[in-house]
Formats: structure tokens, sequence, C-alpha cells
């Protein structure tokens, strides 16, 4: 889905929600500022330096993290391998420490893992008991939770959520609302797409609308609700739908 | 039939059969991070076995420096390769094939020029057979199956605890997802491209002094390779070791009953029956 | 300015390839092109590579001394060389190149049997004249006229080997044969097992192997469980030879060991190490430095080494012998033509290499076609090749008598 002429700017420390109908482009909006796809024309800035142009990897490294609508967990890892993973960005010195495993290597890798598995306890999936699971048999929530805690243990300051609560149930929903909000409280940025209208005017600072590739309305909850065009769309296609 | 001559068999078919399980190894590590075959992978088990010989009978260094020597400077030929040719044709499967053939051609050929068509003995640095009853192991076989042992078990350790030993089995199975993980993709390709190569290239350091090296000597081993990998399953490292076990088995014990021309067949059932009950190989993914 | 550089180009290249093809022009001496055939790689490279160098040795000597006088006629000599990898599908196409497109009328020059047997279905209908080392006893034969064997082959050396191990080494009585599993190889162990059963000898195991094995402990497990008192690497290249002798003594086995068909014993050395190759035997193989050997091998030694710096094989000898005797059935003949040349190399003796060489073979092939010459049986001793007695193939026995 093309996405054209959108212009916006996540503020730091805020959770910004990103919503539209089906195929309006969301997931595009994605792809491109994380790296998986290259922009035609335009810029992505994060923290005053371009990053549009950057590989995935480059971009990730620079902290900006995202989890996808499908859970993208190393299927044949542990949960702990699948968090070393993610981890290894902040432990990185360079191939050598790592090889010869240097002390501060290890110590790095292992404050890395602690914050990792601080986080994947707020995030309501278990301690350490459970680091040496496979991420096959994880229940679903956990896998979304685990996804979470991987973006964050990249290191990201901006983390890009791509449907957290799809497949939730409204105890699990409701749990995950928490921990995001105790994210962004400690200084996390969070961008997130969500069909959860719901959720999304509880949680969000600020929500931006999107409509066949073109951003037609943004702001607040409040504002966002009361806006006609972004009702006509949703009616529109609730119509096209039917 | 005298229960050690079934031994002897067995031990004979499985010494070679791990050294296989090497480059074997290196294929399918190969082949799980960039998704192509290289065809020209024996071509580096020959490098190492020339590697050895200049270092063993030319420069007369010591064996055991010049095998790691010998791995090393495979290892960094492929990163040659990887650089230059590899790193352009990720997921390419079919030019990669068509690429990596020419590849070997050239190399093999390049070898011919460089080396000579004459097979080259290689001095053994152990002599001497160890007998337990009538079952004869050489010396130099058996250091060669220790040898490769220790390198799949070295293997099995940086891959699984290794930061970059983790990285390539996170891009492994999912290249993007690995990405956007942070991980680097090129860096971890090269890298992976050339511990396959260096294994072949141990590989070949291992048995050169065993067989003697000439330019076609990557050949066999590619083949039986290929079979290990088949049986065992694309991409599995469990998988290769357990295919390069049954190859041993089946070429040891029908080396009893058939002549060697028949033995070598022996392995192609083996691919086909594994195929005809389950298609993915022992242990390979769905 | 770019269509002009690349007239440039055009004309030099132009340029270079006129005085490619004024050069010969230019020469008044007629050009002989003679074929050459033979594995240059694989694992019996070590074949090809000294049948070009015997022909190179030979063509060299000729051209130097103002060329091959012939008739009325002075030819220089040009050697054209294709590799055939050992494989009779590459030998056949390599013929076809040397006959209809460098439309050679000689290839003196190949070995391993089933390339022969390619080759000839080329020459034969093309009556172009062909000497090689094979060993496949159908490389010979009254459908092939124009066929010629310049090395003794398994079926005149096996007797009289085992005829003299017989005699002179009467404690060994078990006998186990391994070669190749493609012509020369199975005619060489049926020519072996021949041999061995008419002397009465005990022959416990008859093997083959594909060529370019490497490993060689499966076959050995089954050959040594049978005790033979002899291993006969019968037709093995020296490399497989060498690894197979190498393996055999791993496994344990000190017995006697032979070659009957065995060519450079000196890579055999190198590969298989100098305590697992003592005391091979082996009769068709020419030890250049011997006593045994006419003057002119041992000559025709010293000049190879010095140019090769590798001592030659049997192979490197007997393919300068047949270039000689060839070119000299040209001057006899007084013609280049292939029907005068053949009739001219009927079974009278040469003066060449060898010393006294014939053409015969008739009892065995029914036809005059096999290069007959005194042989000498060696045995490794320390890694050297040491010459231990002269004898006659059976045929040229009966027909110098």
């Amino acid at each position: 889905m093309a996405v054209s002429d959108l212009s916006m700017m996540v503020t730091p420390g805020a959770i910004h929600g990103l919503i539209g109908p089906n195929g309006a482009g969301k997931s595009t909006v994605f792809n491109l500022i994380s790296g998986v796809l290259s922009l035609s024309a335009g810029e992505i800035f994060f923290k005053g330096e371009r990053i549009s142009g950057l590989r995935p990897s480059e971009i990730c490294r620079r902290g900006v993290a995202r989890t996808f609508q499908a859970t993208t967990l190393f299927r044949e890892f542990t949960v702990l391998q699948n968090l070393l993973v993610a981890a290894h960005l902040r432990a990185a010195d360079g191939l050598a420490p790592a090889l010869f495993a240097s002390p501060a290597y290890r110590r790095k890798e292992r404050e890395a893992l602690a914050s990792a598995q601080e986080n994947l306890t707020s995030l309501g999936l278990g301690g350490t008991a459970q680091a040496g699971r496979s991420v096959e048999k994880l229940p679903h929530r956990d896998q979304k939770a685990l996804s979470i805690a991987m973006a964050l243990a990249t290191g990201a300051e901006l983390v890009l959520l791509d449907e957290p609560l799809a497949g939730l149930t409204a105890q699990e929903r409701e749990e995950t609302l928490g921990a995001l909000r105790r994210l962004r409280d400690r200084g996390l940025t969070i961008l997130l797409v969500e069909h959860d209208m719901k959720a999304v005017m509880g949680l969000c600072d600020v929500v931006t609308v999107l409509d066949h590739g073109v951003r037609i309305a943004e702001g607040t909850p409040r504002e966002i609700q009361e806006n006609p065009a972004v009702i006509e769309a949703y009616l529109g296609a609730e119509d096209a739908r039917a | 039939m005298p229960i050690e001559l079934l031994v002897q068999a067995l031990l004979n078919g499985f010494a070679l059969a791990l050294v296989y399980v090497l480059v074997a190894l290196g294929l399918t590590l190969i082949f799980s991070i960039l998704g192509i075959i290289n065809f020209a992978h024996g071509e580096f088990y020959m490098l190492g076995g020339y590697a050895t010989y200049f270092g063993v009978a030319v420069f007369g260094l010591h064996y055991v420096p010049t095998l790691l020597l010998a791995i090393g400077a495979v290892g960094l030929a492929g990163v040659v390769a990887e650089r230059l040719i590899f790193r352009h044709l990720r997921g390419k499967t079919l030019n990669a094939f068509i690429v990596s053939l020419g590849l070997l051609w050239v190399l093999q050929s390049g070898a011919q020029l460089t080396f000579g068509v004459l097979d080259k003995p290689v001095p053994s640095a152990f002599s001497g057979i160890i007998r337990a009853g009538r079952v004869i192991i050489s010396v130099e076989r058996f250091v060669v199956v220790l040898a490769a042992v220790g390198l799949i078990a070295v293997l099995y350790g940086f891959l699984q605890w290794s930061r970059v030993g983790r990285a390539m089995r996170a891009v492994a199975q999912d290249p993007d997802g690995a990405a956007l993980q942070g991980v680097n993709i090129e860096f971890t390709s090269m890298l992976g491209f050339a511990v396959g190569c260096a294994l072949a290239g141990a590989a070949g350091g291992l048995l050169a002094p065993v067989f003697a090296v000439s330019p076609p000597m990557g050949a066999l081993p590619v083949v039986k390779a290929f079979i290990i990998i088949i049986v065992g399953g694309m991409g599995s490292l469990p998988g290769a070791v357990l295919g390069g076990l049954l190859l041993g088995t089946v070429e040891g014990i029908g080396s009893l009953f058939f002549s060697s021309a028949a033995v070598n067949v022996l392995g192609f059932l083996m691919v086909i029956a594994v195929l005809l009950v389950r298609p993915r190989g022992l242990f390979g993914a769905a | 300015m770019k269509g002009q550089r690349c007239h440039g180009w055009v004309l030099m290249l132009a340029a270079v390839l006129a005085l490619g093809t004024a050069a010969p022009a230019a020469a008044a001496e007629k050009t002989l092109e003679i074929g050459v055939l033979g594995p240059l790689s694989g694992g019996a490279a070590s074949y090809g590579v000294e049948l070009l160098r015997g022909a190179e040795m030979r063509s060299d000597e000729i051209n130097k001394a103002g060329g091959l006088k012939v008739g009325g006629d002075v030819y220089k000599i040009k050697l054209i060389a294709y590799d055939h990898k050992a494989s009779a599908a590459d030998a056949a196409t390599a013929a076809n190149k040397l006959v209809f497109q460098d439309k050679v009328k000689y290839i003196i020059g190949n070995a391993v049997g089933a390339t022969c047997n390619a080759v000839q279905t080329v020459t034969e209908p093309q009556k172009v004249m062909f000497a090689f080392v094979c060993w496949g006893t159908n490389n010979l034969g009254p459908d092939k006229p124009h066929s010629f064997r310049s090395m003794l082959s398994q079926w005149e050396a096996a007797e009289p080997f085992y005829r003299w191990i017989k005699e002179k080494r009467p404690t060994i009585k078990k006998v186990a044969v391994i070669s190749p599993n493609d012509t020369s190889g199975l005619d060489t162990n049926t020519a072996v097992v021949k041999a061995v059963k008419g002397l009465a000898l005990d022959l416990v195991s008859e093997e083959t192997y594909e060529r370019g094995t490497k490993d060689f402990y499966p076959i050995l497990t089954k050959i040594l469980a049978k005790k033979p008192d002899l291993l006969d690497v019968a037709a093995a290249p020296p490399a497989e030879a060498g690894l197979i002798l190498k393996q055999a003594h791993e496994l344990g086995f000190r017995g006697a060991k032979g070659w009957t068909a065995g060519v450079n014993p000196v890579t055999l050395v190198g590969i298989a190490g100098v305590e697992a190759a003592e005391g091979v035997w082996s009769p068709v193989n020419i030890n250049v430095r011997s006593d045994f050997v006419d003057p002119k091998v041992r000559k025709f030694g010293d000049e190879y080494e010095k140019r090769y710096k590798e001592v030659p094989g049997v192979i490197a000898v007997a393919n300068y012998g047949a270039f000689d005797v060839f070119t000299k059935a040209m001057q006899e003949a007084g013609s280049v033509e292939t029907d005068k040349v053949l009739a001219a190399l009927t079974s009278r003796p040469y003066d060449t290499v060898w010393g006294r060489l014939v053409i015969g073979g008739k009892e065995t092939y029914r036809i005059d076609r096999q290069f007959l010459y005194p042989m000498v049986i060696s045995e490794i001793r320390g890694g050297k090749i040491v010459d231990i007695e002269q004898v006659l193939p059976a045929a040229l026995k009966a027909l110098t008598k």
C-alpha cells in the first residue's frame, strides 16, 4: 500500500497511535520507518539524525525497534536465546571481545539480560524460570509479550508496536495496557498500530489517522473522535465492507 | 562372518564419515544463512588440502600449526568469495547454482595450472597403529577422528553460546526479523560463509596426509556431504551429524558385501529411501 | 571518438591475426602434425604427462636435427595434444577434433583402456595410425590394423612375472589382486588370474575399485581377511597404488607386494611412504638408471631428468620409442602416407631406445601389432628402485630364437 505526502511527528515520551481502516497504509509506515521498505521520496529523522536510507539493523542500532503483527520470534530458540539476540546490540563491542568473552562483554550482556527479564516480568511474562522454554510452546499472549520485551532489549528509545493487543483476552489487554503506560512513564516513546479503538483512545496521547495512504487527521483522542472526516472514513469503510 | 570384521568395517566407515560431516556442516551452514547451495564447496576442501601441503611438505612446518593456519587461510578465502560473489546472490538459488559451478571450474582449473595435475603426498605427523584384537586403526586416522569430533563440538558451542553464533542462527531462521533486532545481516552472512568454508578447509587439511592432495580431490567429499545433508535435513546441524553416522554405517557394512562401485550407489539409495519416507530429511524444517 | 578507437583495436587485432597466419606459410619446410592424447588431469594424469613428454623429447630431437627427412621432403614435427581426463566420452571428442579438425594422420600416445576403444571408433574407419599404451586386450586385433601398442601389456608381462615369483620366491602361495574396474583394470586382473592359475598358485581374492577412490580400507579389510602372501596392485595407477599400499600397511599387511602393470614407482613411493612401499616388485616399469637397461634408455633418462626435473617412468620411454619407430617407418617407406608406412611397419626388428624391438603378438591378438622388448623385474628398496633380473616376454623369446 502506497503512502504519500505523509508528515507526522512523534513526541518523545508519548504513546502515539496510528489508526485507519484496513489498507490505509499503517503497516507501510512501519516498514518505512524501520527500513524494511525504502522511501521513494522524503526523509525520516530520529533524534535529529536522518535514518531513512539506512539498513534495518543500523536503524535498530540508532534506537528504533519494532514488533510484528505476526510475532517474529526465532522459533528454534528458547526465550533466553531470543532475548540474547535482541540484547546483543547493547553488549556489542565488536567481534573480538565477544569471541573471547571478555569480562566487560560478559558484564554488559548480564546487564542487558537483567533489564530484559525485568521488562518481561512487568509485561506479565514469568521470570527466570521460563528462560529455558522453547518459544514455540509459549501461549500466544506470552509470545506477544516476549516480542515487546525483545524490542526493548535492543535498547530502543522508540518502539513501534504492530497490534500489540490482537488476539488477547479482555483481561490480558488490560494488563498489557498497564504495562505500556508504565513503559511510557519510564520515558519510552511508543508508536503503535491498533484496531481496538477503545484501547487506542484510552491509551494514546496523540493519534494520527490514515486513509488510502494519506493523513486525514491528527490530534488528541478527543479531537479525533469528534472529527467528521474520521467518522466518514470509518463509516465509508464499514459501508464498503457491508 | 567374524565380529572383528564387522567392527573393522564400521570403524572404517565412521572415521571418514566424521570428516565428511565437517564438509556437510559447512555446506548446510552456508545454505541456512544465505539460502544458497555452494557447489564449489569441495574446492575449499581442496584449498585446505593444498594449504596443508605447502605448510608441511614445502615449508617444513609442523602439521598441527599448519592445520590451524590452513583453516584460517581457507576461512579468509571464504570471506573473499562472499564479498566478491555470494553476497550478491543471497536467496537467488538458480543464480547461485550457476555461479558456484563456475567458481568450481575456476578454482579446480586454477589449482591444476598453479599446483600441477599430479597427486602430491603430504608427510604424516603421526605413525603407527592402534590394535584391539584384530581390529586396527592407524594413529593418523584416529587423530583425524578426534580432531573432527573436536571441531564439531567447537562449532556446536560457537553456534549455541557465542553472540555471533546466535546471530547466525537468528539470520538463518528469519533474516528480516534478525535485521530488525539490530543484527548486521551482511557481516553475519560473511562470517557464516567464512566459517562454512573454514570447516571444509579443516576437512581437507585433516585428510591431506591420509590421501595426498590433487586438484579434483574436492569432488568426492562434496558428494558425500550432499548425501549427508539431504538425509539429515537441509539446514540442520544435528541432522548432518546423524546423516554422517548413517552414511558411515551403510558404507562400512555395505563394503563387506558389495563391490566399491556398488557401495557408492548405496549412499544414493539411502537418499532415495529417506526422501520417500521423509521428504525434508530426518531433521529438516518443514 | 569511441568509434575510431574501436576501429583501432580491430585493425590491431587483424594485424596480429595476419601475422599469426602468415608465419607458417613463410617457412619453406613442410609440417607433419601428430596428435597426442592422454589424461593430463585427474587421478591418471601422470600417464598423460609422461606420454606428452616422451613425444616432446623425440619430436624436439628431430626438429633440432633439421627435421624429418622422408623421401625428398623435410618435415618439421608439430604436436597437437588434448586432455581426455581418462574419460571415454572426452576421448572420443578429442579424437574427432584431431582427425576431422586438425586433420592429423598419426596419433602417437594414449593411455587408459576405455579411452583407447573410444579413440579407435574414430581412427580405424579414417585409417589414422594410432599408437598407445592402453592395456585393453581388444585394443589390438585384425579388425584394428592401424592400432599399435607401444608398451608391454599385462598379457606379455603377467606370465613371466609370476613364473619368476614362483621360481625365486617359493614361499608365496596365496595371491590377491586389485585393479580399477575399467577395461585396463579388468583385463589386467584377468591376465594375472590366468597366470596365477596357470602356474598353480592360489588366487584368494580378486577385487576392483572405482577410479578416483581414496579410501581403500573397506576393500583392504576384505582382502586382508583372506591372508594373502602377495598383494598385487596390478593395474592401479601410481598415486592410487601408493594409497592402497599405504593403507594396507596401516591395516597390518606385511606380505610381499607386486605391481604387474606398474609404472612410475617414484610417485608410488612418494604417496605410500618408504616403509609401505618396501619390496614392491614390478615387471613392466623401467629404471632408466639401471645396469640392466640399454645405454640408450639411460641417456634418454638423463636428458629427460635435465629437462623436466623428474625421473621418467616407462610410459615416457614407451611413447618416445613409439615416435622413434613410427618416424623410422616413414623414412623406410619414403612417404608419410599411412598405407605405405603401415606396410613398412612389419615385424622387422627396430633398433630403438629399448634396444632390440620387434612388433609381434599374433598368438595373443591374431595380428602383429604389439611392441616386444626385454623387460626388467625391479624391486623398491628403501624408496629406491633396484633392478633384479631381466626376463623376456614369451613371444619375444620365441621370435628371437
